[in-house]
């Protein structure tokens, strides 16, 4: 397996790298490899901030920032990679490799003030259909906590699901 | 021996938790906050008999680990950057009065300008303080060597430190391999009976003065000490190699058997290095410096003896006038007395969390072909 890179993008505060962790934790517990660092700190705090994720079947040796990834998430409209993109925005639409992704509406239905959950969801699905990621074990392995509502991954899941 | 996901900064908060030392000194900083943070929970959920004293500063908090080591006391702190150069006058002392004092080091730039990111700086300023220093290269190694250290620093009454990369090893999450609290307290077994401050009975001195005519004994006898150290750290890895099925050195090689040329480096762009030459560096081999004091002097002239060059890489800049860094200046002082000595040339890269990626180190090596 190649190793799947994805690099989360938005702004300090969103939730970037608690959404790159649940995601790496809950791969974990799965037969693959997961590696997430951040690129953040509160001096960051509004400003561009990065989350790396990275998913393979074999141990990963490497801790360099992602250069060519293979999927991008953003809170953000910065497309600079020849590579799949989930951008948040209030519309549902897929354009060659960039799904436009209504991470706002599903945050307000659940009431919540962040969009990395939704995204988080968004991202699973797209896994699932490119690169063959067990969805339904990661989706039940996220657990309820403070933090974290599972129903709005799942939400997320589902609507992006619903035009690739 | 289970498999959890954790960050560097869990994983070293988690063998806190195994150890159970007896004092924990702190002053935040980032990024080894979390450490603070998860210890300070385990301590709140009854899982870790510990004190915890949150210092004013980090001179107060190594000084603190200086009062409650004093006093045979299993003792640690964690800081980084600016905080470590701050504890610089207390470091001298920790290692001047023999104390098995215990840090934890998320390497980080130092200012001006400010920077939170990844180099080692921070640790080479003080690397001639009379501190023992490991580098790990991922969460995995941060955890084994966070529990080595204190069965290191116990047997050999020297303070240690255990220093991961900033950002890369403190907050990157793996699967990582987790010993049992059983296997973990079995490994540190009892304290060494050493004088303590406690002892009201027979009384010991501490920081006494010393003289001109005394002094230079004492110092000696550090540098002794230290020297002496590389026998028992050696013994320690290995003991705890067999017992738990890992590979720790003082440093460690890769693909070194049938390459002729070598890349020195020490803590995580090692992985990077790695999985660089298992794709498409086949003629080149790595040394890892995992323990950086005390240096590994011998076993480098044994490997690097008929090799024809060597690429040190460095995270940290001397500042005399040249662009080298200090890793490159012990191993070429280490290789001087070689008859038929190798080329040696050094780099400094990833200087404030500026990335190494593979890209980078094939263009380096282009350089010197």
């Amino acid at each position: 397996m190649k190793t799947i890179k994805v690099i989360w993008q938005g702004l300090g505060g969103e939730g970037i790298k608690t959404a790159a962790i649940i995601l790496a934790r809950t791969i974990n517990q799965q037969k693959l490899f997961a590696q997430s660092f951040p690129e953040y700190g509160p001096e960051r705090s509004g400003a561009k901030t990065y989350a790396y994720i990275r998913i393979s079947d074999h141990e990963i040796l490497s801790h360099y920032p992602i250069t060519k990834p293979s999927i991008v998430v953003s809170t953000i409209k910065d497309i600079k990679f020849d590579c799949y993109h989930i951008l948040a925005t209030d519309f549902l639409e897929k354009e060659a490799q960039i799904f436009y992704f209504p991470a706002q509406k599903i945050a307000k239905k659940f009431k919540v003030k962040y969009l990395n959950l939704p995204l988080l969801g968004a991202l699973i699905a797209l896994l699932e259909k490119k690169y063959q990621l067990d969805a339904t074990l990661t989706l039940n392995s996220i657990k309820k906590s403070k933090k974290i509502n599972p129903e709005i991954i799942r939400a997320g899941y589902q609507e992006l699901n619903s035009i690739l | 021996m289970k498999k959890i996901s954790l960050t560097g900064n869990e994983a070293v908060a988690y063998a806190l938790k195994q150890v159970e030392p007896e004092v924990i000194s702190f002053y935040p900083i980032t990024p080894t906050t979390e450490i603070i943070q998860l210890t300070n929970k385990y301590i709140l959920e009854g899982k870790m008999k510990t004190e915890m004293i949150l210092a004013e500063s980090e001179h107060s908090a190594l000084s603190a680990c200086v009062g409650a080591a004093a006093c045979n006391l299993r003792t640690v702190t964690a800081t980084a950057s600016q905080g470590l150069l701050y504890m610089h006058e207390v470091l001298t002392v920790a290692s001047g009065l023999n104390l098995p004092i215990v840090m934890i080091v998320g390497n980080r730039s130092i200012s001006a300008p400010l920077n939170i990111h990844n180099d080692h700086s921070d640790t080479m300023a003080v690397k001639d303080s009379g501190w023992l220093q490991f580098y790990a290269e991922n969460p995995q190694e941060a955890y084994y060597l966070t529990i080595l250290a204190f069965k290191i620093t116990n047997l050999i009454k020297i303070p240690a430190m255990i220093c991961l990369d900033g950002f890369i090893t403190t907050h990157e999450l793996t699967k990582i391999n987790i010993l049992s609290d059983k296997e973990v307290k079995n490994f540190l077994g009892k304290k060494d009976k050493q004088k303590s401050l406690f002892n009201f009975e027979k009384a010991p001195i501490f920081g006494q003065l010393s003289l001109p005519d005394s002094y230079l004994y004492f110092r000696f006898k550090l540098a002794k000490k230290i020297k002496k150290s590389k026998k028992i750290i050696e013994k320690t890895f290995t003991n705890f190699n067999q017992k738990f099925q890992t590979h720790f050195n003082l440093i460690e090689t890769f693909n070194l058997t049938t390459a002729k040329n070598i890349i020195i480096a020490s803590s995580s762009i090692c992985g990077t290095i790695k999985e660089t030459i298992t794709q498409n560096l086949k003629e080149w081999g790595l040394i890892k410096i995992t323990t950086y004091r005390p240096f590994p002097k011998k076993s480098l002239i044994n490997i690097c003896k008929n090799k024809e060059k060597i690429i040190i890489l460095d995270k940290s800049l001397t500042f005399k006038g040249e662009k080298t860094g200090h890793l490159y200046e012990e191993v070429k002082e280490a290789l001087f007395d070689l008859q038929e000595k190798p080329k040696i040339f050094g780099e400094v890269v990833g200087l404030g969390g500026k990335a190494f990626s593979p890209k980078d180190l094939k263009k380096l090596i282009q350089k010197y072909e």
